[in-house]
């Protein structure tokens, strides 16, 4: 699908553009890191830090445990969200819009509440070992610590990535297609397999590739839940960040590992995207599909059997905001002390994460859109490397990536520390992958054709952009913003490192609350956090519901 | 449409105009008198000591930036071409000791009140003695009674704590290697101490941070423990089923430190924040109302604590040793959880 290449075309300014923003906040700050700690030791270009880190079981185990968790988060994450995208947009389940905001709080749970409050319910002591125990039936859960508990703790939490893209490409598949197949007289199974599991692909693709490198670089429940299971961003931490001083080299070899993981798996996506492109004019909405009663039903019980598993932790964290508490310990009961005692010092961090979150999406989205079209519209080498990366700091633990921001830009005539920028660039940064992969998943399955009619009508290829392509690519950028807010609102791992004077957010009270052992008051600052993202969402949803009526 | 785009891109304007005037008032702050601590202490220290602060110097502002010891060291390292912080406050003596190149040694005005004892420990270093933090052994009393209580390190390696040891991971966290470099000092630096270092290890759940070995002990999911002295009594004045024990072989017997940073932006103001610190006020009140022992001679033990001279401190144990033999220590530790795997 070659087209004329005219010099005028205002993309490969975009493209240049994008190249040097990414070089200027991504890959100076990276190289910077991995130079400085690869030369500390002995000067000199060698390979022997990856041969110990091969030969060494102590990290070769590490290696082994994040790609088996990444694998099985992956792929039960994927299952759990298709269906679930599946029931709630195709089998008229009763209260979509609160479904989908109801979704999205497992991924606003920060993960170091939300680990923990499953061990409040299946560790050692845990309220359902517990239970079990008096019918003599502890035994038959196991024990949560470990690869199993990480592995349940991040399902959970990350399903929604998949639910979401997956929504978003169902809401641009033209049933137009599907009723052609049955008239041809498809069976319904036929149709799914044939017709609309290729058109969701680049969607569930696209939201797997989310769950892995999310999994394989998730820290705080392999932190929490993991006990002594040791898995690369863990280990890259030890080895980082100590205060006695760690050992950077070795950190370095272990994160280069974590990002070939990492970009193996982006390439492997992009040749099989590349292989089967299956476009469409996407200009008919979906909308719901008269099913059988009792189907609809099944799938009530199962999207609210999923969501309401997905919640419990942050129901745990809701319930335990209302225990008394005196220091460390909570007993069962109820009071508002918990509240009364974060009440002066919430606001200030709450309005610091709306305003931070809202920012950086913003930012985001903008260069998601951008990118995400020259990454599927304008496919060649350069937006291979663009796309690549882009996924860096996907693979680099958010502490080690916080150094490396503080070393790049901790100076003149660089200085961004010590002023709110740097906060935005590291969310930024660390978040664009996702509203680039919303963007980019939803232009799979838009076909070039309408943009090349509206070209040889005469529109410049911004006009054409802006009148034709971004309006078919909306629920994309929405699903892509939803994700980007959601993820930066919870953010700890950097931004520990990175605030300044008044501005730490929500996450750095909660962390601050649970390092010093405050966990009435950190469940109760995680409730009101809860609250703060859920409310606004609702709201969008019934909007946007309301909207979608509208229009059918 | 393009009134819908026109708009975003108006919203869009607002919004980072809003970015520039915040972070434009951000900076504005700075020239007022300021210091900023990067502090590795508990919530309820820093707000009880901030409220001293503002009434005892309402000319400088001070802001607190809290996080763990290994953040906020990793902090001052990373910011090293240009600081932001003027001081780091509770942290273990271990960092600032590593690296001296971060800080600058300074003596407070307090210097006369301090035990002689810390003052010693402090002698030629880069950080002033703050709180007295012996480590501890710590037991569930729901899951444990005082009988079969361990009473000394070596009480660990009985079979009996196989799987309900709660220890931190010594890589990850600062006060996991002291409690290994006491066991070294305790048990000797040779393969005959190392084996009983195998069979507590054996023991053990290996954590990735210390604060989850109290919380473990007091939820129950581990019977034993190894932790701070202050950070049990937290748990034990919340009512946690949780008693402490002082091993009988000696225990680590250290002050955490403050510390000035090197080129810090403020540096009078921070120096006089750790006078401030050090000074009979802040220890008093620290010492009445959240237990924490002071390195003052004129400030009496905190109520509940027995006295800081009865607690044995390890003979051959120094912090010092600690800091140089740490690679090769943790290197052998690493070759125990190893062997222990398979």
């Amino acid at each position: 699908m070659k087209r004329p290449r005219r010099s005028s075309d205002p993309w490969h300014a975009a493209l240049a553009l994008s190249y040097a923003l990414l070089a200027l906040l991504i890959a100076y700050p990276l190289v910077r890191l991995f130079a400085g700690s690869l030369t500390a030791e002995g000067g000199g270009f060698s390979l022997a830090h990856f041969r110990d880190f091969l030969a060494l079981r102590y990290y070769r185990a590490a290696l082994e445990h994040s790609l088996y968790v990444g694998v099985m988060v992956t792929l039960l994450a994927t299952v759990i969200g298709v269906v679930l995208a599946t029931a709630v947009t195709r089998w008229g389940v009763p209260g979509k819009a609160l479904l989908r905001a109801l979704v999205v709080i497992p991924l606003v749970s920060p993960p170091f509440i939300g680990a923990y409050s499953w061990i409040l319910l299946l560790g050692r002591n845990g309220w359902i070992t517990n239970l079990l125990d008096r019918f003599h039936a502890a035994g038959w859960i196991g024990t949560i610590y470990g690869p199993k508990g990480i592995i349940l703790a991040l399902t959970l939490n990350l399903y929604p990535f998949v639910f979401l893209m997956v929504c978003a490409s169902l809401s641009s598949v033209d049933p137009n297609l599907e009723e052609a197949a049955a008239n041809l007289g498809a069976t319904p199974w036929r149709r799914f397999r044939t017709v609309t599991m290729p058109l969701l692909t680049p969607g569930i693709l696209g939201g797997a590739l989310l769950v892995f490198l999310h999994t394989v670089a998730d820290f705080g429940s392999a932190m929490i839940i993991g006990e002594d299971y040791l898995v690369l961003p863990t280990l890259i931490y030890s080895l980082f960040i100590n205060e006695m001083g760690g050992e950077p080299a070795m950190a370095a070899t272990a994160s280069a590992v974590l990002l070939a993981c990492t970009t193996i798996v982006l390439l492997v996506e992009r040749w099989y995207l590349a292989r089967r492109s299956y476009v469409m004019s996407g200009l008919r909405r979906e909308g719901e599909r008269e099913v059988s009663r009792r189907l609809r039903a099944l799938a009530t019980i199962l999207a609210y059997g999923i969501v309401g598993l997905s919640l419990i932790p942050s129901v745990v964290v809701i319930v335990t905001s209302f225990f008394p508490s005196s220091g460390p310990i909570m007993r069962p009961g109820f009071s508002l002390g918990n509240y009364a005692a974060v009440f002066q010092s919430v606001p200030r961090p709450m309005l610091n994460s709306v305003f931070l979150s809202l920012v950086s999406t913003i930012l985001c989205v903008l260069l998601g859109v951008v990118i995400g079209y020259l990454l599927v519209r304008r496919q060649s080498r350069w937006t291979a490397g663009l796309d690549a990366l882009l996924m860096v700091p996907f693979a680099i633990p958010g502490t080690v990536l916080a150094v490396a921001l503080i070393t790049a830009f901790g100076a003149r005539p660089l200085l961004l520390t010590g002023t709110v920028a740097i906060l935005i660039v590291s969310y930024v940064i660390r978040r664009m992958p996702y509203a680039v992969r919303g963007v980019a998943a939803i232009l799979h399955h838009i076909e070039p054709a309408t943009e090349e009619a509206s070209v040889s009508l005469g529109a410049s290829p911004w006009r054409t952009f802006r009148k034709i392509t971004l309006p078919l690519m909306a629920p994309g950028i929405v699903s892509g913003a939803v994700m980007t807010w959601v993820q930066v609102i919870s953010e700890i791992s950097s931004t520990i490192l990175l605030y300044y004077g008044q501005w730490a957010t929500m996450s750095v009270v909660i962390y601050q609350q649970v390092m010093s052992d405050n966990f009435g008051s950190a469940a109760a600052t995680s409730t009101l956090l809860l609250a703060g993202v859920f409310v606004p969402l609702l709201l969008f949803n019934v909007w946007q519901g309301g909207r979608a009526a509208e229009l059918v | 449409m393009t009134r819908l785009a026109s708009k975003r891109l108006v919203l869009v304007g607002l919004v980072l105009l809003a970015a520039a005037v915040l972070s434009g008032c951000g900076r504005g702050k700075g020239r007022a008198r300021q210091v900023v601590a990067y502090a590795a202490e508990k919530e309820e220290i820093v707000q009880a000591v901030s409220r001293m602060w503002e009434k005892a110097a309402p000319d400088i502002q001070l802001s607190v930036i809290a996080a763990g010891t290994n953040e906020v060291v990793q902090r001052v390292r990373a910011e090293r071409q240009q600081p932001l912080g003027d001081l780091i406050w509770g942290v273990g003596p271990e960092g600032p000791s590593a690296n001296p190149e971060l800080y600058e040694a300074y003596k407070t005005s307090e210097a006369k009140a301090v035990a002689p004892r810390w003052t010693a420990a402090a002698k030629d270093e880069p950080w002033q003695p703050n709180n007295i933090v012996p480590l501890a052994l710590i037991y569930n009393t729901r899951l444990v009674t005082a009988a079969q209580a361990p009473r000394a390190w070596r009480d660990l390696a009985a079979p009996q704590w196989k799987g309900t040891l709660a220890y931190a991971a010594p890589d990850k966290s600062g006060s996991a290697y002291r409690q290994l470099a006491v066991m070294v000092s305790v048990f000797a630096d040779n393969d005959a101490g190392w084996k009983t270092i195998e069979r507590i290890m054996a023991n053990s759940k290996i954590l990735p941070a210390s604060g989850k070995v109290p919380k473990g002990v007091a939820d129950g999911e581990y019977a034993v423990g190894m932790t701070y002295e202050n950070v049990a009594g937290l748990y034990v004045r919340g009512g946690a089923h949780m008693k402490i024990v002082y091993p009988a072989e000696g225990t680590a017997v250290l002050p955490d430190a403050n510390a000035l940073i090197r080129n810090a932006p403020h540096p009078e103001e921070a120096k006089r924040f750790l006078d401030f610190l050090q000074s009979k006020p802040v220890q008093e009140m620290l010492a009445k109302k959240l237990s924490l022992r002071s390195c003052r001679t004129d400030v009496a033990t905190p109520p509940g604590l027995v006295a800081i001279d009865t607690i044995k401190a390890a003979p051959k144990f120094d912090f010092r040793w600690a800091v140089k033999h740490r690679r090769d220590f943790i290197e052998k530790w690493r070759a125990i959880v190893l062997r222990l795997e398979q």
